[in-house]
């Protein structure tokens, strides 16, 4: 805290006790005046009307009362009643005493002009709430550009509260904390000073609501959620209709991803169905969803209340902004500039909400916009630095974001995204002809090898399906640590994700940042080189539905086995009609009305795509993403391109889920009560008997009866699960009991069956992959076995015995490139006995008649073990066959 | 564009399985940095102690690697057998290998022994195998009775005062003993680096599987050194957390420059790696000396020191060269060294 312009705080609370006695002395009312006090709970409680009822009864006995007239007021703002609050206002007869409320009702209104002369009346004739009215007029002067002038008003504050020796009073304390807020931003440490000075208002008057919630507030801008949350609380545990705690907790809730700000919302709305910012907030939730016409009728509720409420601007503009409607935007937008010249968070949130529809180029431009209006707007720093990062401007990024961070030291996403790019000295780039693979050097050499041919695979497929070329280099982050993987994408750890795409960047967990067999890093790569395609190809127009889903549909192209699956919770939400129709998809991933239907929507999304392709062709579907960067609506393009409404297409789609899927759906419907989870063979083998459709019963009897290794007993229940649901390629699906049983039985070839049809329908079960190549092996069809090894290593490429036995089947089967490749994982890995390593991959050049790369790995064996025969060896035959071919 | 989890947000984090390239094949090189001299070394006295195994668990498992040990020792290192003592926790068990109980007074008896029959070249391998305990009287090796502590070895071990000796601890706070023990012709080996590390080590079963498995002659030389198997049960304890997936509660040390500080990166930069590397086993030091009696071998054997030398000289200013000019001289010393080779080979009966 600087010495001479802080708040000297810290003898505070035994002063405030004595002030607080004070004005109980002082303010205790005369017996007529007690009504205004009740009122004051009344209204201080929530409950405002019979808080109106009294205070009017009170004014119309006494005319007079400022302070019945002020909570009159208070009370009609509170609820919305804005026209009759200024009404009240205007029509009392001490106009100084009421101007600062005047004000305040007029700023609720967007009568700003009037608003300024009404604080100004205020601190003129020095009413009794001319501090507060300075804090209004300072914030006003603020929100409407001049922020030179209202910081000026701001520092005044400082004095103000240093030379009042402890004797302000509760509302002036916060009025001290409201202007030491906005000092902050030029000086973050005076953010504690607030804090103090409001939590010294609340010492001062401890049934006051005010202070809190501005401390609630506090927190919230700081980025603590929590602590936020805990004061909005508070004040609702006094006043459950308190409009800003209402308005506080939702923002908490919004800012922490929580379900739950709707009902806040609505709770809110029911108090005062003319609150702006909250008008503002849903219409905001709206964008998020891109539901762009929606948000626009809200935030057009907000401006018919008030026409110069900068938040519902911002949203309108956004909403245009993102529905590509370019002069209405410009429109909103101007609007909002010439209420506030200098309006940085307008253009902050467009970027913002540019993040959040994945324009991530946009964003960057938005961001440089609002820096432009505000150079001390660090949020601006922050989405500008974050969002180049996005887009593959590393050191510009970085450098934006040192500024951002020096400016507002306490917003996590900077810190965290500062200390990731610390230690990207660790990583090395690997071009490959269309990609910049970036990986971190423990597993550079090792993944490069896998990734690099799988990215120009899926960039040569995907380029000639989609005929486009995204901006190149890709670049592909692999991070093996899931929390920097989160922190590169997010900011912040916990994203549950394994890749993102930013368009020409992409970022994803290494495997090594996952447990065995949580995924298919190479089908997932392709799903995000999926989305490179559809982000360049529309601009960055394609709904969220509509990329994961074509996404999804692609790996599947890709090879078999890959993208999502169904599998038994699908079924049961189709089953029980809890997944969303086509036309509200996009709502299963922005808003989902239960965690799972994220992943439902995934694979629902992509069926939708594989219906289009197979009905209408993959022009169809191109077509659909031109008309995305056209602007069209999903609406207008399933019109114009599949000739039927969205609707109609809703039904279209519900049939055929219902046909593809009706063995299994009709396998899921409930007969009697299923046996508990703890029910034995008997209990399932009854329930079974009188229910022999039942999959669950089947599955669990199959299962059970194969852990009690009663094999013959459980073969025909398992066969009977996969008549009904013969896709099902989970990890306790049949195919792996079946696959087990054939094995112990001595039927390999029966065995490697049902394992071929598990890894169809599963692209991560890397045990399935090695059983299946064990047996293959045995069965003495080494290629194969080698193809499942080969899929193995795209779930998880660390076991060096994996690519030990890769090598020696590709060897084996005169695969010599393969080979190599695999003596190189094995090297990558580092074994123990490292000159074997190089040792073994210089046979395998040499073996596939690479005798450049043989000498230099024969040579590196030798510098680790210069008396290694075999390698001495090696080299001499490499040598004699130089030089006998010179 | 986000792609989720299979099956809920799934936010474990795994350890990478980045094993430690850069370290190991750092200590590798240096092993082939040191030309290897023709030395004339005495005879290798070895003593395995283990302690208490509390369990039958333990106490199998203990067994099983001084057994093992003992005979990798004995038939594929070339000790002969009345150089080795095992002392054990149920003699009667095993009379046939168990030489006597172990105990303190036994432990110290058998290493007077040892000590005055030993030659002012011998060296002295004392491997200890068991649980180790600390707490604030100090870090001890559990045996049956009176505990082992750092100052018991370090009064014991007077009787060797010319002889190196080797004292690997490979027991559960085994770190506590090093800074006691460690002085000038010392190689001391724990199992973790500090007293304070006292979940139960895997770092016994890689140390002993490197005298008994084929993979630690890292580099190729049909010799084992120590440095070789520190290295070697390191990584391989390394790579077992990493496929658990369990955070590494034991780090290895090695310290023999005689200044207390152990090394869990040794080799031959240094600071600790150096003596181990020619603390060896196996090959031409299972014999009584590393010079053979053959006058015409011993030039060739001097011979190839040359060249090794040569190969080191230009390790040596590798980082100062260009690639392919490096690789290309490089490849001519190690022809010369490949036809030596050759020759030697020939010269003792083998291929040629």
């Amino acid at each position: 805290m600087r010495p001479t312009r802080s708040l000297a705080i810290g003898s505070g609370s035994a002063r405030y006790f004595v002030n607080g006695l004070l004005v109980l002395v002082l303010g205790t009312p005369p017996v007529g005046a007690q009504t205004v006090t009740d009122a004051m709970e009344e209204l201080r409680t929530g409950n405002y009307e019979d808080a109106e009822r009294t205070f009017r009864r009170v004014l119309r006995d006494d005319a007079s009362s400022i302070q019945a007239r002020r909570g009159l007021i208070e009370v009609l703002a509170t609820t919305g009643e804005y026209d009759e609050a200024r009404r009240v206002a205007l029509e009392g007869p001490e106009p100084v005493g009421i101007a600062n409320a005047l004000g305040e009702v007029l700023v609720l209104s967007g009568e700003l002009d009037e608003a300024d002369a009404a604080f100004r009346r205020a601190i003129d004739g020095n009413a009794p709430d001319a501090l507060t009215a300075r804090a209004n007029l300072a914030e006003l002067l603020f929100n409407r550009g001049q922020i030179d002038e209202a910081m000026r008003r701001f520092d005044r504050f400082i004095d103000v509260y240093n030379g009042a020796d402890g004797r302000l009073r509760a509302a002036d304390l916060v009025a001290v904390g409201r202007a030491v807020t906005y000092l902050g931003r030029a000086e973050p440490v005076l953010f504690h000073d607030a804090l103090k000075a409001f939590d010294e208002a609340s010492s001062a008057d401890p049934g006051s609501t005010e202070p809190l919630v501005r401390v609630g507030a506090l927190f919230l801008s700081k980025y603590d959620s929590p602590s936020a949350q805990a004061e909005f609380q508070k004040v609702l545990g006094i006043n459950p209709r308190h409009p800003a705690a209402l308005l506080g907790l939702a923002e908490a809730l919004e800012f922490d991803g929580a379900s739950g700000a709707g009902n806040v919302l609505n709770r809110l709305l029911e108090v005062n169905p003319n609150h702006v910012e909250a008008r503002a907030l849903i219409a905001s939730q709206h964008l998020t969803r891109e539901g762009y016409a929606e948000a626009r009728e809200e935030a057009e509720k907000a401006l018919a209340v008030n026409p110069n409420a900068l938040s519902a601007l911002t949203v309108l503009a956004a909403s245009h902004m993102l529905a590509g409607e370019e002069d209405d935007f410009n429109e909103a937008r101007s609007r909002a500039l010439t209420i506030n010249p200098r309006y940085a968070a307008l253009d902050a949130t467009l970027a913002e909400l540019s993040v959040r529809t994945r324009r991530y180029a946009q964003a960057v431009t938005r961001a440089q916009g609002a820096i432009e209006l505000d150079s001390a707007s660090w949020e601006a720093w922050g989405l500008l630095g974050l969002n180049e990062l996005r887009v593959g401007d590393i050191e510009k990024g970085r450098a934006d974001l040192e500024r951002a961070f020096e400016g507002d030291p306490y917003n996590p996403w900077f810190k965290n995204s500062l200390d990731l790019l610390d230690t990207f000295d660790r990583f090395e780039s690997v071009p490959t002809e269309h990609f910049e693979l970036f990986l971190h050097g423990t597993e550079s050499d090792l993944l490069a090898t896998y990734l690099a041919p799988i990215a120009e695979e899926a960039y040569d497929s995907l380029s000639r399906r989609y005929g486009i070329a995204p901006r190149l280099p890709v670049r592909a982050e692999l991070f093996p640590s899931h929390a920097d993987f989160s922190v590169r994408t997010l900011g912040e750890p916990g994203l549950g994700a394994l890749g993102v795409s930013f368009g020409s960047v992409l970022v994803m967990d290494s495997p090594g940042a996952r447990e065995l067999g949580d995924y298919n890093w190479a089908s997932v790569f392709w799903h995000e080189l999926a989305h490179t395609f559809h982000l360049g190809m529309t601009d960055n127009r394609v709904p969220r539905w509509f990329s994961e889903g074509l996404a999804v549909h692609e790996q599947r192209k890709a090879r078999t086995g890959w993208g999502h699956q169904p599998n038994i919770p699908f079924l049961h939400a189709l089953r029980d009609g809890d997944l969303k129709k086509v036309s509200d998809l996009n709502d299963g991933f922005m808003r989902p009305d239960y965690p799972e239907q994220v992943i439902f929507s995934y694979y629902q999304a992509s069926l939708v795509f594989q219906v289009i392709e197979d009905r209408y062709g993959f022009d169809a579907i191109r077509g659909m993403l031109e008309g995305y960067r056209r602007g069209e609506t999903t609406v207008d393009l399933f019109e114009s391109i599949l000739d039927q409404s969205l609707e109609q297409f809703d039904d279209e789609f519900d049939d055929y889920l219902k046909t593809r899927f009706s063995g299994p759906l009709h396998g899921l419907v409930e007969i009697g009560d299923p046996p508990g989870p703890a029910a034995g063979v008997s209990d399932l083998e009854e329930f079974v008997r009188g229910n022999p459709g039942d999959l669950i019963g089947r599955l669990r009897l199959g299962a059970i009866l194969f852990a009690e290794q009663r094999f013959d007993d459980a073969e025909p229940h398992l066969d009977a699960a996969l008549r009904i649901f013969p896709e099902y390629g989970g990890t306790d699906s049949p195919y792996w009991y079946l696959a087990q049983i054939h094995q112990a039985q001595g039927e390999l070839e029966r065995a490697a069956a049902a394992l071929a049809r598990l890894t169809d329908f599963s692209e991560s079960n890397y045990r399935a992959f090695v059983l299946q190549a064990d047996i293959l092996e045995e069965l003495g069809r080494p290629e194969e076995a080698a193809r499942a090894l080969d899929k193995a290593a795209l779930v998880w490429p660390y076991e060096i015995d994996l690519h030990l036995r890769l090598a020696e089947l590709h060897s084996q089967v005169g695969f010599f490139s393969g080979a190599v490749r695999e003596r190189a994982a094995v090297v990558a890995l580092a074994p123990t006995d490292m000159a074997e390593a190089l040792y073994l991959l210089a046979v395998a050049n040499r073996d596939a008649g690479d005798t450049v790369s043989a000498r230099r790995a024969v040579l590196r064996a030798l510098e680790v073990a210069p008396n290694y025969e075999m390698a001495l060896e090696l080299l001499l035959e490499l040598r004699a066959g130089r030089l006998n071919n010179r | 564009m986000g792609f989720p989890p299979r099956e809920g947000p799934g936010l474990i984090e795994a350890r990478a399985p980045n094993a430690p390239t850069g370290v190991l094949l750092a200590a590798l090189l240096a092993i082939m940095a040191l030309p290897v001299g023709l030395q004339a070394q005495g005879k290798t006295h070895a003593v395995i102690v283990v302690g208490l195994g509390g369990n039958a668990e333990y106490r199998g498992r203990f067994h099983d690697q001084a057994v093992a040990l003992k005979t990798a020792l004995t038939e594929r290192h070339g000790i002969p057998e009345e150089n080795v003592v095992y002392l054990g926790e149920r003699p009667q068990d095993a009379p046939d290998v168990i030489a006597d109980k172990s105990t303190r007074d036994n432990l110290f008896r058998v290493l007077g022994e040892v000590g005055a029959r030993a030659q002012p070249l011998d060296r002295l391998l004392l491997v200890l195998i068991g649980h180790g305990t600390s707490d604030r009287d100090g870090t001890q090796f559990n045996l049956s009775g009176p505990d082992l502590t750092p100052s018991d070895l370090q009064t014991w071990l007077i009787p060797f005062p010319t002889q190196t000796l080797a004292l690997v601890h490979t027991g559960s706070a085994s770190g506590g003993f090093l800074a006691t023990l460690s002085g000038p012709n010392r190689i001391i080996i724990t199992a973790t680096r500090t007293e304070r590390e006292r979940n139960f080590t895997e770092f016994p079963e890689f140390f002993v599987g490197a005298f008994t498995e084929e993979g630690a002659d890292l580099d190729h030389d049909e010799r084992l050194s120590l440095l070789e198997a520190f290295l070697y049960a390191r990584q391989e304890v390394a790579r077992l957390y990493e496929e658990q997936n369990e955070i590494l509660t034991e780090h290895a040390m090695l310290d023999d420059n005689g200044d207390g500080e152990g090394s869990h990166d040794a080799g031959l930069t240094g600071p600790d790696g150096l003596l181990a590397s020619t603390f060896q086993l196996g090959g031409v030091s299972a014999t009584a000396a590393q010079v053979p009696d053959d006058p015409e071998l011993a030039v060739l054997y001097e011979q190839r020191v040359e060249i090794q030398g040569r190969i080191s000289q230009l390790r040596a200013v590798h980082d100062a060269m260009e690639e392919d000019t490096y690789l290309s001289a490089m490849e001519e010393l190690l022809v010369e060294l490949a036809f030596k080779a050759r020759e030697i080979r020939a010269l003792e009966g083998g291929i040629s």
